[in-house]
């Protein structure tokens, strides 16, 4: 079974197919152009609010960066716009060098400020590992979590209510629900059984600091969704003017999320991520359905860059090759419902998440995923 | 000309930056103060806080440093913020604001590099106001040169980790 405007097809969860063929995730695609038209005055709405909630301060808003095109494009756009950015990018000690140069070369040109926020190393293994022994398909959870908080806390440090998110769905697409699932309970309860270091510091965002950082009314917006934005102009823009580097291909500035991403769920849980992108820049009207399908048919990742991933993480983690095997086995696997979560927690506090989804406190994937169920 | 920086170690009392050689006074955390004053002349990969200088109780030399708290008053300049390493990990860019970033509930900054053996300079903190030489490294630009007048003031704490 498979869409028959975009890519999407029986790996995606609950794909549901109208009359004529097309998805459930082609038709909220086109919900959402609805809710976010390509817009300068709303854009320019936003950069007005943004820029009106950090008088007195000493920054507008926290933007998370990792080196990629979409975050660095959103500080240029920031810039432009005249709104003063504190630059945060959660490191989780896997960027690659190009991501690290490209992160030091954009935010120097564009005189932003910027803070790395550097976690403990062993404590990062020991959760990588913890998840990859859970043979659970949410090895990234972590990362996900950790990366927040430290947004949140940036914010908070300065009082900021505003944190822009460089996501696009015209270019990025919208990952399947069911493909990742994230909460602290489930990652503490996961790095209990199967973690090596004790998780002193890590910057865990757990279910009262969603509550408290919600309560604090910082607000999430996604500017690049009132653009037309372009993956391949922006990638285009950037090296440019900005002596930017590509890196190869989505998500592939971090080691880890490049293994995770297009080695560990392709080979292990049957997803293929591309997918989710082609989709989207498909229903965009950035590529065509047959350009897309025949860049399916080659390999995720070339052999050399294959071999770097592998080797890097098995070297880091001290995997051995039976280790390393029986990780990346399919029948070996387990689901959150194996493990304690806060899913319960997020049900029975599903009117105060309703009411913050709608004031934009936590976006509203979070509110449709975690307390509806969807 | 050169600009005019000092350096007051706030935590521990009557620290100076080194111990004196076979006193065993270490201490886990300390708090030091930068200022600069610019003429216009900047400065160049300085090493502000040496990891090696800051020995244990034992006399041992720190594994790493952990930055807990940075406050800062920057006026006309831009400050890189660097760890000494392999790479030169980038800890912060500070341009003329001020502010107080409070990592220790975060559990602090951390080196995101491994000492390579027993380099004496690797894990220290390092600052540049002038010319950017971040990690292998493709940008080797300058900066905007400091205005004249320019200053910072910089207050660092950081953890010994053993």
């Amino acid at each position: 079974m498979e869409c028959k405007r975009c890519v999407s097809d029986d790996s995606f969860p609950n794909l549901a197919l109208d009359g004529n063929g097309v998805c459930g995730y082609c038709r909220t695609h086109s919900d959402m152009e609805e809710a976010y038209p390509v817009s300068e005055d709303k854009l320019e709405a936003l950069a007005g609010e943004t820029i009106q909630s950090g008088m007195n301060k000493p920054f507008d808003a926290v933007v998370g960066i990792s080196g990629g095109k979409d975050s660095s494009y959103l500080l240029y756009l920031c810039h432009e716009l005249g709104i003063r950015v504190l630059a945060v990018h959660y490191d989780n000690g896997w960027d690659t060098a190009i991501a690290k140069t490209n992160m030091a070369t954009i935010t120097e040109a564009l005189g932003i400020s910027f803070i790395n926020y550097k976690v403990d190393q062993i404590e990062v293994d020991s959760l990588i590992k913890a998840f990859l022994f859970s043979f659970t398909q949410d090895a990234e959870a972590a990362t996900d979590l950790g990366l927040v908080k430290c947004l949140f806390h940036a914010a908070t440090s300065y009082g900021i209510k505003y944190i822009l998110d460089g996501h696009s769905f015209r270019t990025e697409g919208i990952a399947p629900l069911g493909w990742s699932y994230m909460d602290g309970r489930y990652i503490r309860s996961v790095h209990k059984a199967h973690g090596t270091a004790r998780l002193r510091t890590y910057p865990l965002l757990g279910l009262a600091d969603q509550v408290w950082y919600g309560l604090k009314g910082i607000k999430r917006p996604r500017p690049l969704y009132y653009i037309d934005y372009n993956s391949d102009y922006v990638r285009t823009f950037l090296e440019k003017e900005y002596g930017w580097k590509w890196y190869g291909g989505h998500h592939l500035e971090n080691t880890y999320t490049a293994f995770f991403d297009y080695y560990y769920r392709f080979n292990k849980l049957g997803y293929d991520g591309r997918k989710v992108e082609y989709s989207a820049l498909i229903r965009s009207g950035q590529m065509n359905r047959e350009d897309a399908l025949n860049l399916l048919k080659e390999p995720i990742l070339t052999k050399e860059q294959q071999d770097n991933i592998l080797s890097e993480i098995k070297e880091r983690l001290g995997l051995t090759g039976d280790v390393f095997a029986r990780i990346m086995n399919p029948i070996y696997r387990m689901t959150k419902d194996d493990w304690p979560t806060y899913r319960i927690h997020f049900k029975l506090l599903k009117p105060l998440f309703w009411a913050m989804a709608k004031t934009k406190r936590i976006p509203d994937s979070f509110y449709l995923k975690y307390c509806k169920g969807v | 000309m050169a600009d005019q920086v000092n350096t007051k170690w706030i935590y521990p009392p009557n620290f100076d930056g080194t111990f004196p050689v076979d006193t065993p006074c270490g201490h886990k955390r300390y708090t030091v103060n930068f200022g600069c004053f610019s003429d216009g002349t900047g400065e160049e990969d300085v090493t502000k806080i040496r990891r090696s200088d800051l020995l244990s109780i034992e006399g041992t030399v720190p594994k790493s440093l952990v930055i807990e708290k940075i406050e800062y008053d920057v006026s006309g300049m831009t400050v890189l913020i660097d760890w000494s390493s392999n790479t030169d990990d980038r800890i912060a860019v500070l341009n003329a604001s001020t502010g107080i970033m409070d990592f220790a509930a975060l559990g602090g900054l951390h080196i995101n590099d491994t000492n390579p053996g027993d380099d004496p300079e690797w894990g220290s903190i390092i600052f540049n106001t002038t010319t950017d030489t971040f990690g292998s490294s493709d940008i080797d630009e300058p900066l905007d040169a400091p205005d004249p007048g320019s200053s910072y003031n910089i207050t660092f704490t950081v953890r010994a980790k053993s």
